[in-house]
């Protein structure tokens, strides 16, 4: 029996383009996108996103579900964007340093939740 | 009309050619980063015998590892063969009984000592027994680890150069065990100390965060104490929140934090003292305090956080005009989170926070294009920037002092 709520289906066409394994990934997307673009992917993951949040929450961290995990990095996505979205309204900050000059300094490389 | 003065400090101008000018920026490592202690890691990032890091010091000297021993004491060389100059570890960490050179083969032990000589018979004027790696000044304060590359004693031992912040600092930092949680690095075209000045004064928040911060952080009811006396304590300041000044409301995202996980970027903690009963931070015991920044010689700035947190920032000199910095933030909770409700919290606060420091840093290379232009000759400072000045002031102690020693020799 699949362990993803019927109703986080209602995303699933963003998987592919948001649900991103890490940092340098989500970062990149972000800059390659539009405020257009980040606006339709929050406007249709917020609803969801607490309940994402919580469902993933449920589980010890290393033993979520691998098929929640997409839904787990398209939450990231929407917490990578929140200043673009709702403070500055376009994917980048604007007059600051390119976003993809600060490079994330990990413990894992492999971690899954980089 | 006279310049203000806070405490012992006066706030002179002071000159724009200390960002740029090459002869000053030699000084600055001769006199300052090869003669002062100089914060690498913490002692957890070496847990066991064995483990060792590598670390590039850039311009400041030839890269070291930082060893741990069977007898678990930390040690510190330049990551340097003794034969031909090759490094003798390539990688950035991990855990080995020794460091072998991959150009002919050398190889070290845990404590430096050269314990393999391959065909050795044609070195008969080497001795094995004489043979290590050359040792740099290594020591602990706060569980970080410090390297001195001082040739001979150091002027000031670890605990000397940090007063008068030894004890409650130390304490902060030592006492407890602190998970790094993430952290950034980056190489901009700019002096080392532009980045460095960008974390150690918040009278920028109002011009150049309204959209990010928005408010919410009061800058004005502590102004900056300065230790003019001290070797490697530069000063602090201390924040508080003040959400009836924010200019932006909460995000969806922030709000969503606070609610499941009574975190984020401005949460106010419900227990001010969480970082423990500390003298290290909210000086007057304040239920609203956010931040205490510290600046330290030459180049770490040290920012117990609300929220049982710690962010640490390292600048490193590449040129008088490029540098690399590290941000790196630490927590009391173990990482990583148990559960994703605390990683999601976590990694909302954590974003917000680049967000901003990209704003910090966006105004470097800028600053630094218009140095070389050099219309402007000597910068002010108000009181809530004494801390910058206070380092400017330092350094120059410091070069000042080298400088009629050289001259005596």
């Amino acid at each position: 029996m699949s362990t993803v709520p019927e109703k986080f289906h209602a995303v699933d066409h963003h998987l592919a383009r948001w649900a991103l394994p890490n940092q340098v990934a989500r970062v990149e997307a972000r800059l390659a996108s539009t405020i257009e673009e980040l606006d339709e992917l929050h406007r249709d993951v917020m609803p969801l996103l607490q309940e994402i949040v919580e469902t993933l929450g449920s589980y010890p961290l290393a033993d979520i579900p691998e098929e929640l995990v997409p839904y787990g990095h398209l939450a990231l996505m929407i917490a990578d964007t929140d200043f673009a979205v709702n403070r500055v309204r376009q994917p980048e900050i604007p007059f600051a340093i390119d976003l993809r000059t600060m490079e994330p300094i990990v413990t894992d490389p492999d971690f899954l939740w980089n | 009309m006279n310049a203000p003065e806070t405490g012992k400090q006066t706030l002179t101008k002071l000159p724009a050619s200390n960002y740029y000018c090459e002869t000053h920026y030699q000084n600055e490592i001769e006199a300052v980063f090869r003669k002062t202690w100089l914060n690498i890691c913490r002692e957890d990032d070496l847990p066991n015998p064995g483990d060792f890091i590598t670390y590039d010091l850039h311009d400041v000297g030839a890269p070291i590892i930082i060893a741990r021993g069977k007898d678990q004491k930390l040690r510190a060389f330049y990551n340097m063969c003794t034969h031909r100059g090759n490094v003798v570890e390539m990688a950035k960490k991990g855990n080995r009984k020794g460091f072998k050179c991959n150009f002919h083969g050398w190889t070290f032990d845990l404590e430096g000592q050269l314990v393999a000589l391959p065909e050795q018979q044609y070195f008969p004027q080497v001795d094995c027994a004489e043979e290590h790696l050359v040792t740099v000044h290594c020591d602990t304060w706060g569980g970080f680890v410090y390297i001195n590359l001082c040739e001979g004693e150091p002027e000031w031992t670890l605990a000397e150069f940090h007063e008068p912040l030894t004890e409650s600092m130390g304490e902060l930092m030592g006492d407890r065990k602190w998970y790094r949680t993430h952290g950034y690095q980056a190489t901009v075209n700019c002096n080392w100390k532009l980045p460095y000045d960008a974390l150690i004064e918040f009278y920028h928040f109002a011009a150049l965060h309204p959209k990010t911060v928005g408010g919410g952080l009061s800058l004005k009811g502590f102004m900056p104490t300065i230790f003019s006396d001290s070797p490697g304590s530069v000063g602090f300041f201390e924040s508080y929140y003040a959400p009836e000044t924010a200019t932006e409301s909460p995000t969806p995202i922030q709000e969503l934090t606070t609610t499941i996980g009574n975190f984020g970027l401005y949460v106010q903690s419900k227990a001010p003292k969480a970082l423990g009963d500390t003298s290290a931070i909210n000086q007057f015991d304040r239920p609203d305090w956010g931040t205490t920044t510290y600046a330290f010689i030459p180049n770490v700035c040290i920012m117990p956080v609300g929220l049982n947190g710690l962010a640490l920032q390292r600048a490193w000199p590449i040129g008088p005009d490029k540098c690399t910095f590290e941000i790196l933030f630490y927590s009391m909770e173990p990482q990583p989170p148990s559960d994703f409700v605390k990683l999601f919290c976590q990694r909302a606060a954590q974003y917000n926070n680049r967000d901003i420091a990209s704003e910090d840093f966006s105004t470097l290379e800028r600053i630094q294009r218009n140095l070389k232009r050099a219309p402007v000759k000597s910068f002010h400072f108000g009181m809530e920037e004494a801390v910058n000045h206070a380092l400017q002031e330092q350094i120059q102690r410091h070069i000042d002092r080298h400088l009629a020693r050289a001259a005596q020799t």
